[in-house]
């Protein structure tokens, strides 16, 4: 095949692909101005009205509430266990690093369903099924992988050497961590952090297993509806927001530290 | 303003290990005001070490450390009164130029009017000039090595510490810049410490050149006296290129020298080939290795009598166009000859007479390497 033509067909593949990944979003956008009450194609008309609905939604809000709870004390705890762990495996030999490493990523390595099982056997017996700790001690859980994979990453721009030359040329060792180490390490603690709480903000499987009725998060509550009544506009129109809330996220911190090559 | 007699540092008795590893043994050094001391030897000789143990960056093992007359040895890096400058630069990759330069002031508390000005006058004298908002990334290898040396200058330390500083920049630009160091090391009288592993920077740079070799230093002199008396084996053949040819000899009862190839010369008549006059009766008899130079090696085409001390094999001619390297067979041994003109005469294959030009040879002992040294 010609260099041309296979130049051609691999774009023409690519934009293909591109197109099917992005097809489901397009379709909840549309449900979502759609003022009809059940899905249809092509849609009714353009209107907020479910937007609307979404935002006075007292059940819905409740849900938005305790998962963004859920999500920021996750990423807070994530951070304090995470940065150090990730300063550890960069600056330390020890014996068994790379198991340790291993166990620190191990939940992202897991399909997600294998961990909820565990937890919800776990918390059975410790009878902590349902409980709002549970639920953030599992997402700390799910949270630190990231956080700590961009600390390591960003560390690894931070040459050794930088540390002590702010030493030999005056600064004691809390100074130099202060203006050399730790603003070179915020970009990736930034982007772990932001990355931890989308993560968990959006997690389904394992919120579904263990969280319980007092504790309901968006993505359970959507869930939920789905099973009970079928598609539901208003949580198509809650969905949406979300989805351009961390696409604005995303945006934004291109633009501030073009984390892209963090990741 | 300290004169040129005055010791600005001391080391006395510096060992380092790591675990039963020592990496330097019984360093004793004294470094003298103003002037450039190199520290050279092949990779893995502990330099390097001795210079960050210097700074304070690794804790020294056993030993003293004297900064102008006051024991620094238990002193953080912080509060040592020296600049460093690393081999990879180590520029803050967050701050521009005039931040990374400003540094050491501000961690000083130097008010910002001064930080100012001084960053100024370092920018000048390194030749960067009005480059003070570059960030550090658009600035090529030359120009962050010039930076580097200024944020270290700047603090007007008593000691400034090199690693290596031209081993990251191409050949073309280290004859340059190797120039601009030494000019404004003197032009500051800064005393100075410059580690690297190439001769030739040593040989150009330096007011004294401190040979390390495992850990220990072999010799420390002015760079020609390094190359003219060497003090053992290791020196002869780590300074010169192509290195010293050496030969095995036995000086038996009699005194007389035997060579491999078969010579047997008294030793009364070899001494004028010897770098060092010497009573006959000093030398003991034994084993020794003989060193000659490759300028020092001379060939004939043919046997002249007094002059001629064994045959040998042209193997092959180099002719680098100022002059021309023989490397020739003798006995067992491969040796090669520096000639300083065209050679059209010989050509490989041919036999040939050697001789050494007069007082040029040197003889060591064949245990210790170390060179004998008579009295004159």
């Amino acid at each position: 095949m010609s260099e041309k033509v296979f130049n051609y067909s691999t774009t023409i593949l690519a934009y293909l692909v591109l197109f099917f990944l992005l097809l489901p979003i397009a379709m909840i956008i549309v449900g979502a101005v759609n003022p009809a009450p059940i899905f249809s194609f092509p849609p009714k008309g353009v209107s907020l009205v479910w937007f609307n609905t979404f935002l006075q939604s007292k059940e819905y809000q409740s849900a938005i509430r305790v998962s963004t709870v859920v999500a920021s004390y996750a990423v807070v705890i994530g951070l304090f266990a995470g940065i150090p762990a990730a300063f550890a495996l960069d600056r330390y030999q020890f014996a068994a690093k790379n198991i340790v490493h291993s166990l620190f990523l191990s939940s992202m390595m897991l399909p997600r369903v294998i961990w909820a099982i565990g937890l919800l056997q776990f918390y059975s017996n410790l009878k902590m099924l349902g409980s709002l700790i549970g639920l953030i001690l599992a997402h700390v859980m799910m949270v630190m992988p990231y956080v700590i994979r961009m600390v390591l990453a960003s560390l690894s721009f931070v040459n050794r050497d930088l540390e002590t030359a702010a030493q030999s040329l005056g600064a004691t060792p809390r100074r130099s961590f202060l203006e050399i180490t730790l603003p070179l390490v915020l970009p990736g603690i930034i982007v772990g952090a932001v990355l931890g709480f989308v993560v968990s903000f959006t997690d389904t499987v394992i919120a579904v297993f263990i969280s319980g009725v007092r504790n309901i998060t968006f993505p359970v509550r959507i869930y939920v509806q789905q099973r009970g009544q079928g598609l539901d506009p208003v949580a198509i129109a809650g969905s949406v927001i979300v989805i351009l809330v961390i696409f604005m996220i995303e945006i934004i911190g291109e633009k501030l530290f073009k984390w892209s090559r963090f990741m | 303003m300290p004169s040129s007699k005055d010791i600005i540092l001391t080391i006395a008795g510096l060992y380092k290990s790591y675990g039963d590893n020592y990496v330097l043994k019984n360093i004793n050094l004294d470094v003298y005001a103003g002037e450039l001391l190199i520290l050279l030897g092949p990779s893995g000789c502990g330099k390097t070490t001795l210079l960050r143990i210097i700074n304070g960056q690794i804790e020294s093992g056993s030993g003293t450390l004297l900064l102008s007359g006051k024991d620094i040895t238990n002193v953080q890096c912080s509060k040592r009164d020296m600049g460093f400058v690393f081999q990879s630069y180590a520029l803050f990759p967050h701050m521009d130029v005039a931040n990374n330069i400003a540094f050491g002031l501000r961690m000083r508390k130097v008010p910002k009017g001064e930080i100012k000005k001084k960053v100024d006058s370092a920018l000048e004298t390194v030749h960067l000039a009005g480059l003070g908002n570059r960030k550090i990334n658009e600035l090529s290898g030359g120009q962050q090595q010039r930076v580097a040396l200024a944020r270290a200058l700047v603090l007007r330390p008593s000691l400034l510490l090199m690693d290596e500083p031209l081993s990251n920049l191409d050949a073309k630009l280290r004859a340059s810049v190797r120039v601009e160091i030494a000019q404004i090391q003197k032009a500051l009288g800064i005393t100075t410490i410059l580690v690297t592993h190439d001769q030739v920077e040593a040989m150009t740079m330096g007011d004294r050149i401190a040979l390390m070799q495992d850990g220990i230093i072999q010799q420390i002199s002015k760079p020609l006296d390094i190359y003219e008396y060497p003090a053992n084996m290791f020196v002869a053949s780590f300074d010169g290129s192509p290195s010293i040819n050496f030969f095995r000899v036995q000086i038996d009862e009699n005194y007389s020298l035997i060579s491999e190839f078969g010579a047997t010369v008294p030793i009364q008549s070899f001494r004028e080939y010897l770098k060092c006059n010497f009573k006959v009766t000093e030398v003991p008899e034994g084993e020794y290795i003989l060193g000659v130079r490759p300028e020092d090696i001379l060939i004939y085409n043919q046997f002249v009598n007094d002059h001629s001390v064994a045959k040998g094999l042209i193997t092959y001619i180099e002719p680098l166009g100022s002059e021309t390297l023989v490397h020739l067979k003798v006995a067992n041994t491969e040796i090669v000859s520096r000639l300083p003109r065209l050679v059209t005469d010989m050509k490989s294959n041919d036999e040939v007479f050697i001789s050494f030009r007069p007082s040029s040879c040197h003889l060591f002992e064949k245990e210790s390497g170390r060179r004998i040294e008579f009295a004159q």
